[in-house]
This record gives structure tokens, C-alpha cells and sequence, in this order.
């Protein structure tokens, strides 16, 4: 049960992060080859929120509030790293690893919670 | 106005990276395996034995004092740890007497077999603890000197991360920026992401790093509120870690201590199960002994809950809460983030690739220093220099590291100071990789090192094979996790070292028609650093 929720963490941490990254104009363009409309970017940026928040919550249930606080820091360095090096040279791939972790993720605290 | 700001700050971030880069690597470096120090002391004395015995508590730890009654019965302290956590892999128990009556300061660790009671004889090796401690005594440098450099570079350290954090205006619009292929450009991202995605890491080890040495750096502010002298300090520490209500003077009256069995059930059932740390024994064999038994850490507190019972009655006196006062707490917290002993196994994986990422930043820094320079078309004495002194050091130094654990295996076991001579040959191997890039073209030197680098890691599990029976044949089917890891991360780092040498092979090649390269995002602005 707690390894899922530290993988549910560390994957909704990525997807939130991938979806972040789809809202700014720079990367939207680097993944899809055209500009993003404003609704875009809002739903992007939203749902990046969203999924770091729950990614958050998964960290502070595993570790409780100190220590979780500590290690989320750290799965946030550790996912961001690869999706930063990942965008410039395969962008259709970032885009597709935020929507695997985005899945993984739910799927992992889907377990935990049913 | 707000430009000349920028740049003055930019140029103090600058000239303090660059003056303290090479110490801050090293210090990085070593102080990152220091994370897995444990693991890599347990790889480092093969001879310790494979599976450990089940015994309870309560028998280990009177293995234990057994052991030290034997060695240490005048001792002031003794402490026993027992294997119950990774700090602690075996059972080890240390006394501490200190000089008096013109007789020696007496001290002394030793971890024991549970079993026969007997020490464990492990080859002589400084282990992980000696690779650990490289990161603030330097090895080398008497400790005073040592503390000192280590404090004015930390501190500069400090100076370029908010200095960092000014000059680079776009933390979050270049949050995801990388753009390869673009030399200079492309450094200067690579050193931007690496600082800000472990920015709060960075911060918080550098600061927390200049607290360990506080009192050093800054002896004015407790002599100008308790006095001068050795005694006045003492006050201040005791008021400071909240010693100042345990400190029991010995009575000189010869008493038996009592059995610390129902101690350790009083403190299992206060604690939790396998939460026993360590036991601390004040004045054993004395009439005001006191027998402290310490949680195991569960944040990043440092100092633990403690039960404190009377020696001889084995009565419970007193429980000893972790946090004395405010000030205490903060300090303990802050060097509690720094060694993060209570991470662990995800943490601690997280807590090693921070610190990797510091490191990095710390070398891409350096390179940026250069290739930055390069690009204007300079060429002095100065940009040669620092070009050499940033390949020697940052491939230099792992592969220093490297030698250290191919010394442990092939210095024969019975060759006497053998323990100073794996040290030395991590120094050596740097100052030789040092001379290597005098001599060598430059884009060379650093292809010939990075495949040096690849060689010394991934061989290592083969040498590991050739020389113990503590191989990977062994310990991964045992489940071995903590010497099967070692070798296992050996194994990718030296296959990371050797597709940086291809990559960098690559570019060295493509060089000319970079301008040409498919990859390059967009260009939208000028450096900024």
C-alpha cells in the first residue's frame, strides 16, 4: 500500500509537471508544432495544479507532514530532471510520459483507496 | 539602475563560483556518498558476515555490555548500538573516558560479532565513514584550517546561490528550458536547471552546512554572553542542547548496575518496536549511574526522545523530550536536513540524486565559466588554466573516488597502513588525471577521462568478483540489498561515464556544423549569466 502511493506520488508529480510545462506557449509549441489558445493553457495549467496537489497529498500521507514535505521536494527535482532533457529532444514522448504517469498514478491510488 | 544591480551581482556570482568551484565539487561530491555511507563501509570490509543472527534485543545488547565491562569498566560513558536500523548495521559499542589526573583521554569502537561476542576483524579501511568526512575535514588539511576553508567556501557557496537566484530573471518562464546543442547556451541552461529544480536542496545544505561549524565561525557571540574560557562554553553548550538537567557528576561509590532488560521493555513499550537506537550507560559501575535509551530518529529532528533511568535501581527517572528549547529544535533540525539519517530508502535515493544535481551544477558552472570566455574568442594563461583544472576535477574526482574502492581491493589485506594508502590513492589518481590535463589537447583529455571514469566504475563488480566472495552472484541471490546495490550502481554510473564520453566524442566531432543541428529550439534571448 505505501509503495503504491510513493509511485502514485512520484508519477502524478511528472504528469503534473508535463502538464505545466503544455501550459506555456514555448513547450506547447515544441510538442504540437502550433501555438496554444488561451483556454489551453488555463485547462494546462489547472489540471498541473491539480495533479501536484494530489502528488503532494500522496507524499504527506506516506511520510506525514515534515518529512513528506522534505521528500516531495526531492521527487520534484528527480522527475523534472529527465522531462527537461526529455522536451527538447523527443517533445511527442514528454507528452506521452505525463499522460502514462497521469495514468499509472490514478490507477496506483485508485488501489489504495478501493 | 536596476541593471548595474544585476550586474554586479552577476559578476559576484561569477568570480565566487569560480574561486571556490573546485572545492565545493569535491566537497559535493564525497559529501553526496556520504548519504550512502553505510553502504559503502559495508562494501569496503567484506570480511563482516552475510546474514545476521536473529537474536532479541535484550541479548545483543548485553553481548554488548559484556564487552565493554571488559574493556572500558572505568569508562565515563559507554554507548551500545544495536543492529536494528541501516545507521547501525552491526552491533557496535564505543566508551569515552575523558583525561584526567594526568592520565590520557581513553576511547574507544568496536563492532562486535553478536554471536561470539568477539570484535568483528574487518580489513583496515577508513570505509565510507573516511570518504564521508573528506567533505569537511579535507582529508589532508589539519582540522582547524580545514573548517575554515570548508566555512569560506560554503559561504561563498551561499553568495552564489542568492546572487544566482538575482541574476537569473526567468526561474519560471525557463523552468522547463533546455536547449542542447548550443554550447554556451546550452551550459548555461543545463547549469540554470540544475540549480533551480534543487534549489531548496542546495540552500538548505549550504546553510545548514556553515551551521555544523557555528561556534567556530562566530566565537564572539557566545563569549560576549557567558564569559571566556573552556567552562564558559561548556555552559553555553549545556544550555544550548539542554544537557545542563543530566549532567550527574560520578559519586566514587563502586555500585552494580542494574539488568537492562525490563529498561529496554520500558522503552520498547514507550517507543514502538525495533525503535531502541542506542543505549548510553553515564558513569557505569558507580553509584549515580544513568542508563539513557534513546528512538530511533522518525524526522528530521536529530536528537531523539530518551528514557533516562537510575543505573542501579533501574528505577525510571525522567523522560527526556527531544527539544530543550526553540533554538536547540532549529539547529537540530537544520543538521538533522543536512545528514538525513532519518531517510529512508526513497529519500535516501532522492537526498543522493540532489546532491548529484549539485554537483553538476557546480561543474556545469565552471564549464560555463570557460566556454562563455571561449566564445568571445579570448585565450590567456588564466582561461588554459581553469579549462585543465575544470576537466581534472570534475571527471578527476570521481575517478579519485573510483581508485579509492579499487585500492580497497587490491592493497593486500595484511600490508600495514594499508587504511592511509586507499586515501592516498584517491588523491593520487586526481593529481595524476590533474597532470594528464596539462599535457593532453583539451577535447581529448576530457574523452580520455570520461572513458578512464567509465572503465574504473563499471569494472568494479568484476574486480568486487575477482577479489571477495561478496559478489553478485552471492548477494543478489542472498537479497543482499545494501552490497548488491553498491555494485549495481557502480555498474550504471561507469555505463553513464561511457555514453557522456560517446556524446562527447559526438559534439567534439559535429562541432563544426553545430550550427546546422536539427535540435536547436528557437533562440529568443540573449545569456543571461
Amino acid at each position: 500500500m505505501v509503495a503504491l502511493t510513493v509511485i502514485a506520488s512520484f508519477a502524478l508529480c511528472h504528469a503534473g509537471l508535463v502538464a505545466l510545462s503544455l501550459a506555456m506557449d514555448r513547450h506547447y509549441h515544441q510538442v504540437w508544432r502550433r501555438h496554444a489558445s488561451r483556454a489551453q493553457r488555463q485547462l494546462y495549467r489547472l489540471g498541473g495544479v491539480l495533479l501536484l496537489l494530489v502528488s503532494v497529498i500522496c507524499a504527506v500521507v506516506v511520510w506525514g507532514k515534515s518529512v513528506g514535505a522534505v521528500a516531495w521536494l526531492g521527487i520534484l527535482s528527480a522527475v523534472a530532471l529527465p522531462l527537461i532533457f526529455l522536451l527538447p529532444y523527443s517533445p511527442r514522448a514528454a507528452f506521452g510520459s505525463g499522460v502514462l504517469g497521469a495514468a499509472i498514478g490514478l490507477l496506483a491510488m485508485a488501489f489504495v483507496i478501493f | 539602475m536596476k541593471n548595474a544591480f544585476r550586474q554586479s551581482m552577476s559578476w559576484l556570482h561569477t568570480w565566487v563560483g569560480l574561486l571556490a568551484g573546485w572545492v565545493l565539487f569535491f566537497m559535493f561530491l564525497t559529501g553526496t556518498a556520504g548519504y550512502f555511507d553505510t553502504e559503502i563501509d559495508r562494501w569496503m570490509k567484506p570480511e563482516r558476515p552475510l546474514v545476521h543472527a536473529s537474536m532479541s534485543l535484550e541479548q545483543m545488547i548485553d553481548v554488548g555490555l559484556k564487552r565493554l565491562q571488559a574493556v572500558a569498566p572505568t569508562a565515563d560513558r559507554w554507548f551500545i548500538s544495536p543492529p536494528v536500523s541501516r545507521e547501525n548495521p552491526d552491533l557496535r559499542v564505543t566508551h569515552r573516558q575523558a583525561a584526567a589526573d594526568g592520565k590520557p583521554a581513553r576511547n574507544g569502537n568496536e563492532l562486535l560479532n553478536p554471536q561470539t561476542g568477539a570484535p568483528v576483524q574487518t580489513r583496515d579501511t577508513g570505509g565510507g565513514q573516511l570518504l564521508y568526512r573528506m567533505h569537511y575535514d579535507l582529508h589532508y588539511l589539519p582540522n582547524g584550517a580545514a573548517n575554515w576553508l570548508v566555512g569560506v567556501c560554503s559561504m561563498f557557496m551561499l553568495i552564489a546561490i542568492v546572487t544566482g537566484v538575482i541574476v537569473h530573471k526567468r526561474i519560471f518562464k525557463d523552468f522547463f528550458t533546455f536547449r542542447p546543442g548550443k554550447k554556451q547556451r546550452s551550459w548555461l541552461d543545463a547549469h540554470n536547471v540544475l540549480s533551480v529544480l534543487a534549489l531548496p536542496f542546495h540552500l538548505m545544505i549550504t546553510y545548514s552546512g556553515l551551521i555544523f561549524f557555528m561556534l567556530l565561525y562566530m566565537p564572539v557571540i557566545v563569549s560576549a554572553n557567558y564569559g571566556k574560557g573552556e567552562d564558559k562554553e561548556q555552559l553555553f553548550l549545556d544550555a544550548a542542547v539542554g544537557r545542563a538537567d543530566v549532567r550527574v557528576e560520578r559519586a566514587g561509590v563502586p555500585a552494580v548496575l542494574a539488568p537492562l532488560g525490563p529498561m529496554l521493555a520500558a522503552a520498547e513499550q514507550y517507543f514502538g518496536d525495533s525503535q531502541v537506537r542506542f543505549l548510553e550507560i553515564l558513569n557505569p559501575n558507580d553509584r549515580n549511574a544513568r542508563v539513557f535509551v534513546a528512538r530511533q530518529p522518525p524526522g528530521p529532528l536529530r536528537n531523539t526522545e530518551q528514557l533516562m533511568f537510575d543505573g542501579v535501581s533501574g528505577k525510571l527517572m525522567q523522560i527526556k523530550d527531544p527539544v530543550a528549547n526553540t533554538t536547540q529544535a532549529v539547529r537540530d533540525v537544520l543538521l538533522g536536513l543536512h545528514e538525513g539519517l532519518f531517510a529512508g530508502p526513497v529519500l535516501r535515493w532522492l537526498y543522493f540524486l540532489a546532491g548529484l544535481m549539485g554537483t553538476a551544477m557546480i561543474g556545469a558552472g565552471l564549464v560555463l565559466w570557460t566556454t562563455k570566455r571561449r566564445a568571445k574568442g579570448a585565450e590567456h594563461f588564466g582561461l588554459r588554466l581553469v579549462e585543465r583544472l575544470n576537466v581534472g576535477t570534475i571527471v578527476g574526482v570521481p575517478i579519485g573516488i573510483a581508485t579509492y574502492f579499487w585500492a580497497n581491493r587490491l592493497i593486500p589485506v595484511e600490508f600495514a597502513g594499508r587504511a592511509a594508502w586507499e586515501a592516498h590513492a584517491l588523491f593520487l589518481a586526481w593529481g595524476l588525471m590533474l597532470v594528464h590535463a596539462h599535457w593532453r589537447p583539451l577535447s581529448k583529455t576530457w574523452i580520455e577521462q570520461l572513458w578512464i571514469a567509465a572503465g574504473l566504475y563499471s569494472l568494479l563488480p568484476l574486480l568486487n568478483a575477482l577479489t571477495t566472495d561478496r559478489h553478485l552472484g552471492v548477494t543478489l541471490r542472498l537479497g543482499e540489498w545494501s552490497l548488491a546495490g553498491f555494485d549495481l550502481t557502480m555498474c550504471a554510473i561507469g555505463i553513464l561515464f561511457a555514453l557522456t564520453a560517446k556524446t562527447a566524442r559526438q559534439e567534439s566531432f559535429s562541432s563544426a556544423t553545430s550550427e546546422s543541428n536539427p535540435l536547436r529550439a528557437p533562440a529568443n534571448s540573449a545569456p543571461s549569466i
